[in-house]
């Protein structure tokens, strides 16, 4: 089969442009209201434990791509595994990442319908996501790596002028108190933060392989520092939330939009939520594009495709029909995402994940010991 | 019903043009492939036209990998 890989390359920072778009994307919007929900005023630390704990498991899938650099994402499983158990984990990935998919997609509309354009259907906003997502796929990731940048900033830049801007209407006392409740809040956070987004960071490892040859011994410092990064912007975004709503944090959806609707400097700076929503929906947009480009990656090394792009039109019509057929009504969403979607992460995922590596580890000393140099 | 027929086909339209240069060179394997994603896609097609609840992906994450979702966070929601 021809490897199809090397038509494709992108440089370190472009890698991390997409990492942060991933990490940072849709998280932005849809993590501090369930965060605060759970974790209440100590919502910050249950980020910040995250944060750590995404650093472990960075360092892993790290150690995998060193020992398989040319291997993508479930595909060096089959050297650890062997052939059946690798072909089980590849499949429960793909139905991961149809969830995924579907999951960004429809909160996309759910967004949008809920915040700035209350009649039109969701199907709508669906449709157009997957459309302009498949074609972006389409173009390959050295144009994603690009158009992101671009995408990204702005994203990143609206976000930063909210905080800064918000800084006034900001009170330190709604920071307290401390573990008014105990621990169980803060690690009821953790559960759900680290599921989302921290532990989806392993299916970068399917991007992995992409960094071109002479930029590779820098991939771990940009992941590491990029993680990091990610993890203060939400950190900021959080705290930001319960210091400006206070009480109502954890009862006003998308928090850094409610909070932007809150900004009035003089009589003219006011009713800039609309350019925050776009700026953030952006950041949403960037994320399925990066997850219909990995789904159709592990789709095609899966079958053993010679054409990568022949599956792509199946792939993302399979997910709008459901995205716009998965639930009934908004609570079944928010049961799916909050409770559910981290134990999927952390079963599909990171378990195989971390196994990996012992397994990887284990053989690779084994061999040392039988082979000394 | 129309309505939703018709947001299909639209949504078809758009993302196969993407397949139609492809579709020629195609193996008799892959075609095999591509015609096991029609099936869902039919599926899914029918409830999205009729608005049946019928099983979706998610009911099946739900009543797997949910009922161990379900004990660890009610364990987490009991606060002393």
């Amino acid at each position: 089969m021809k490897n199809n890989l090397e038509k494709q390359t992108i440089s370190v920072g472009q890698l991390a442009i997409l990492y942060v778009s991933f990490m940072v994307g849709s998280s932005i919007v849809y993590i501090p209201n369930p965060m605060i929900q759970f974790a209440g005023n100590m919502a910050w630390l249950s980020l910040i434990a995250s944060t750590l704990m995404a650093i472990i498991l960075l360092s892993l899938a790290l150690y995998l791509f060193r020992c398989y650099p040319d291997s993508p994402y479930p595909e060096y499983l089959n050297h650890i595994y062997g052939k059946w158990i690798s072909a089980v984990v590849a499949i429960l990935l793909m139905l991961m990442l149809y969830l995924m998919l579907s999951y960004i997609v429809l909160g996309i509309g759910n967004f949008l319908v809920n915040t700035m354009m209350v009649e039109t259907p969701m199907y709508v906003f669906n449709g157009l996501t997957l459309i302009t997502a498949a074609y972006t796929v389409h173009a390959g990731i050295e144009v994603m790596g690009r158009m992101f940048f671009l995408l990204l900033s702005s994203m990143l830049a609206f976000a930063m002028l909210i905080d800064i801007m918000a800084m006034p209407i900001a009170r330190f006392e709604t920071l307290l108190p401390l573990f008014a409740d105990g621990m169980k809040p803060v690690l009821h956070g953790i559960y759900f933060s680290f599921g989302f987004p921290f532990a989806e960071l392993f299916l970068f490892s399917a991007l992995f392989p992409f960094v071109r040859q002479e930029s590779r011994p820098s991939v771990g410092k940009w992941m590491y520092v990029m993680t990091a990064v990610s993890g203060l912007f939400l950190l900021g975004v959080v705290l930001l939330t319960i210091m400006t709503l206070g009480p109502l944090a954890a009862d006003r959806k998308f928090s850094l939009y409610s909070v932007a609707r809150l900004i009035q400097i003089g009589e003219f700076i006011s009713g800039i939520e609309a350019i925050v929503g776009i700026a953030l929906i952006a950041g949403s947009f960037m994320k399925a594009t990066i997850v219909l480009f990995i789904l159709n990656q592990v789709t095609v090394n899966f079958f053993k495709l010679k054409d990568e792009k022949v599956v792509l039109p199946f792939i993302a019509f399979m997910t709008f029909l459901m995205s716009v057929t998965m639930f009934q009504q908004e609570s079944e969403f928010s049961y799916s995402v909050n409770d559910v979607w981290p134990m999927i992460t952390l079963t599909v995922g990171i378990v195989p994940l971390i196994l990996a590596a012992v397994i990887t580890f284990m053989k690779r000393r084994i061999n040392g010991r039988k082979h000394p140099r | 019903m129309f309505e939703y027929l018709a947001v299909i086909i639209l949504v078809g339209v758009s993302l196969f043009p993407l397949l139609i240069r492809r579709i020629k060179g195609l193996q008799r394997r892959e075609r095999w492939i591509l015609l096991l994603y029609v099936l869902p896609i039919v599926y899914l097609s029918v409830i999205f036209a009729t608005g049946n609840d019928w099983p979706n992906l998610q009911d099946l994450a739900n009543l797997s990998i949910g009922k161990l979702a379900d004990i660890l966070v009610a364990w987490l929601k009991k606060h002393p």
